[in-house]
């Protein structure tokens, strides 16, 4: 008897194993359908531009430098085509006691080379540095320092105009025995920096901006930078800093106001509002939507665009929702580049995840910026706030904005969504 | 220890198929409306028979039609059954065939008081099946909805005989169900994502159903081999929830939203006579109407009925060789201890397709019943037939295929309360 039941499992295993043919046919009784949609929008009511500028952070209350926390201090200055900015390194190092100072013959800054060039990439030029060193004195105790110029006090302790290969230790000596007078009060008290500025002045222009090592290189000790102390009976003290930045200086000429710019470490970003929810919307998006696309497609002006050697650079730019404080922003993704635009100038970026969100939760729809780059640094050391900032890129990406003259550069969104019918 | 041996793999069998059948979630194009399409019986005797049953005086299988049946149980019986469904669907030049197998029921019945034959039970079965897989493509996308569930039926009661000739019972049926359609969209452009939603309909109620069988031999020689057969059951309002579920791009948003709600199941009417043409030999001709018309599965508030619905009605006749288990009809071995049954029935199916005039489904039917052990039986059946439109062309010529198996098994436990 116990052929039946195995007669009937397999005749079960054999007619479920039947070849379906699933169609349509039972639809038209069918009333839970989904309604799926898309359109083409850049209609003001649906989407705004702003061009924002925010050169620094807010963590626990306190304003810091975008770029007190980086991985690669800039210094150069890069004036070609459309573009002409400079960016200054801010390096600051514990004082020393009065009697070691006294023993204390000659002082050299070590900056340890990075491969981040940004600017002239191509040519043997490449490779020339040209800095100034100044000593400012009782002026810079943290990041929320700002040298839209050097202050009076500074006072120039060094230079270098060199031809300066990559070299295997990465290491850029300045001598700062010129000036001792000046260097030594700066080894002595606080709130004192160095400033390292390309020389404009003298020696060969440079035509580059250069990536050195900061404190916050923790994937490679040799790349922090160090001041070394050479002492009268030979010995060489080596301290790092406890505070080390860029600040960048751009100078380009005004954009068109049809155009808007982001630029890497400047804190030059677009932010783009939408209102999904409006009453009076054709698409009547709710909680219950699912957004199956949201492409902002953006068209590049390639004068006024760049971007370093760095591979990564090269990616398009990321975008970040935006919070309520700096440290609630976060990373959704970057833009890439239309592969089907033969002029390789169209940009998308891909926000579904953040329109998704936004309309379960209208209450976060802050907005979202366009940013040059985006890395998650820890700001303040007692209670550190994570804040994405783009602080390791001088890219500069321009595109056409929305009341660009011709229409067919403007920005628009491809917005596909469904619903339960 | 060979009958537990061949109780064993026959329940491993019926488990196994349960299994398969998760992997399925298709049906004919009719069980997206309402309730989805009605189930006739939860097990393979009453399916064989053409959906007779109200008379059937007892034929080892804890009867789901009419409580008043469960008199005939003299010994504690358990079931279990699965179904299998082909169904293929044509309009137009679109053809449609989907199958499915589900799990079909599962009862237990105990005689308690022999003296009054009086007999409790209790159960589960299938009323109707909604599963359908539905493909839409178009320039957009791919959409695919997957409907599943059904309404269930979970019975407890009691019958007993209070005089020889009427046997009568009562059951408290709860009445729930789930139905789900689940849709996902697959947008043709490979950059968007797909989005999956989800409406279930959950429901339940609460209904008595009374049950009532004349039996002709205790009445006179003139009506002997005569038995009658009838069993209502109540309306009932449910309380219906339309859960809607949505889960786009990332399962961390999903949206659900509940929305309590009403519906209503219909009453139930079914009766039958039964005749034994010998003592192996017996016939029955049963009639069954439910009106659907002032049901409906969901409604924020209540409403007159769903347009799409209507009153259903069958007719069905069969005829039977009952199984000559343990020699009861004299000696007998191999095939012709077997249970012998053919089926035919003719109705009105309760759903009413806009413009169709309503389905109406032809079958026949047949099955077997196999012994497997004292009292035990494996019941298989197959019921073929067709489903058209009254209005020829206005909605899906369908034709089915089912197959069905139970396991019917009986222990002899509470014997000691038995008194001859």
């Amino acid at each position: 008897m116990l052929k039946y039941p195995i007669l009937l499992l397999i005749a079960g295993l054999l007619l479920t194993g039947c070849q379906d043919n699933i169609t349509s046919l039972g639809a038209q009784y069918f009333s839970d359908t989904i309604a799926n949609k898309t359109s083409i929008r850049n209609d003001p009511g649906f989407i705004q531009f702003a061009d924002t500028t925010r050169p620094f952070v807010t963590a626990n209350g306190i304003d810091y430098a975008l770029t007190d926390s980086t991985t690669l201090m800039i210094i150069g200055k890069v004036s070609v085509n459309n573009e002409n900015l400079e960016s200054w390194g801010f390096l600051q190092f514990p004082p020393m006691t009065a009697d070691t100072v006294d023993s204390i013959v000659a002082v050299r800054l070590i900056l340890k080379d990075q491969q981040f060039k940004y600017g002239d990439t191509t040519s043997s030029l490449s490779s020339m540095v040209n800095f100034q060193v100044y000593a400012v004195y009782n002026a810079v105790s943290d990041s929320t320092s700002s040298f839209p110029t050097l202050p009076s006090s500074a006072v120039l302790v060094g230079s270098i105009d060199s031809n300066f290969a990559d070299t295997v230790d990465h290491a850029l000596p300045i001598l700062l025995n010129q000036n001792q007078n000046a260097v030594i009060p700066l080894l002595i008290e606080s709130n004192n920096a160095f400033v390292i500025v390309p020389n404009n002045q003298n020696g060969t222009p440079m035509t580059n901006a250069r990536g050195f090592g900061t404190i916050h290189s923790y994937g490679d000790a040799n790349s922090v930078p160090q001041i070394e102390y050479f002492l009268k009976n030979g010995d060489s003290i080596f301290r790092t800093p406890t505070l080390d930045f860029h600040i960048v200086h751009d100078m380009s000429l005004p954009l068109s106001p049809k155009e808007f710019t982001l630029r890497g470490s400047a804190g030059n970003r677009e932010r783009i509002t939408l209102n999904l929810t409006r009453p009076a919307d054709t698409a009547h998006l709710d909680a219950l939507t699912t957004i199956n696309n949201a492409l902002l497609v953006l068209h590049l002006d390639p004068a006024n665009s760049s971007h370093s050697n760095v591979s990564g650079d090269t990616i398009g730019p990321d975008i970040a929702e935006l919070g309520l404080v700096d440290s609630g922003g976060h990373y959704d993704g970057n833009g890439y580049l239309d592969p089907t635009d033969p002029t390789k100038t169209t940009y998308r970026f891909q926000v579904r995840g953040i329109l998704q969100n936004w309309l379960r939760n209208p209450s976060s729809n802050l907005g979202f910026e366009l940013r040059s780059g985006y890395s998650a640094r820890a700001f303040s050391a007692n209670m550190p706030e994570v804040i994405g900032v783009e602080d390791n890129t001088l890219n500069r990406w321009t595109f056409f904005g929305p009341s660009c003259s011709d229409t067919t550069k403007r920005p628009y969104f491809i917005l596909s969504y469904s619903k339960l019918k | 220890m060979q009958y537990y041996h061949r109780m064993r793999w026959a329940a491993l069998a019926l488990f196994l198929l349960a299994f398969i059948s998760t992997g399925h979630a298709q049906g004919s194009p009719y069980d997206v409306i309402g309730f989805g399409l009605p189930i006739r019986s939860g097990n393979a005797v009453t399916e064989a028979l053409g959906g007779t049953g109200v008379a059937l005086d007892g034929n080892r299988v804890v009867n789901d039609l009419n409580p008043a049946d469960w008199t005939w149980i003299t010994r504690a019986r358990f079931g279990a059954s699965l179904r299998y469904d082909y169904d293929n669907a044509t309009l137009g030049g679109v053809n449609d065939l989907q199958q499915n197998v589900q799990f079909s029921g599962a009862s237990f019945a105990a005689p308690v008081w022999s003296r009054l034959n009086a007999t409790i039970a209790l159960g589960y079965v299938p009323l109707t099946n909604a599963s359908n897989n539905i493909n839409i493509t178009d320039s957009l996308g791919t959409r695919n909805y997957v409907i599943r569930g059904g309404t269930n039926l979970v019975f407890a009661g009691v019958a007993a005989r209070p005089v020889p000739a009427i046997a009568l019972g009562a059951r408290l049926d709860l009445v729930t169900g789930d139905i789900r359609h689940i849709g996902q969209l697959t947008p043709t452009d490979s950059t968007a994502g797909v989005g999956q939603f989800e409406r279930d309909y959950l429901f339940y109620g609460v209904r008595p159903t009374f049950g009532i069988e004349i039996i002709g031999d205790s009445i006179s020689n003139a009506l002997s081999g005569i038995t009658i057969g009838a069993s209502y059951s109540f309306a009932t309002n449910l309380n219906s929830t339309n859960e809607q579920i949505i889960t786009p791009v990332a399962s961390t948003l999903d949206t659900t939203l509940e929305s309590s709600g009403v519906g209503r199941y219909p009453a139930a009417l079914s009766a039958g006579i039964s005749f034994h043409l010998s003592r192996r030999y017996r016939v029955e001709a049963d009639y069954f109407l439910q009106d659907f018309s002032s049901a409906y599965l969901y409604s924020p508030q209540a409403i007159s009925g769903d347009s799409m619905l209507r009153s259903s009605n069958r007719i069905s006749f069969g005829i039977e060789r009952v199984p000559n288990l343990n020699n009861e009809y004299g000696s007998a071995t191999g095939f012709d201890k077997w249970a012998l049954r053919l089926g035919f029935s003719y109705g009105a199916l309760p759903i009413n397709p806009v413009g169709s005039g309503g389905i109406n489904e032809l079958s026949i039917s047949g099955g077997v019943g196999i012994p497997i052990s004292f009292e035990s039986l494996l019941n298989l059946s197959v019921v073929a037939g067709r489903r058209q439109p009254v209005n020829a062309g206005t909605a899906p010529n369908e034709t089915f295929l089912r197959l069905g198996a139970d396991v019917s098994f009986s222990e002899n436990w509470f014997t000691p309360t038995r008194r001859q």
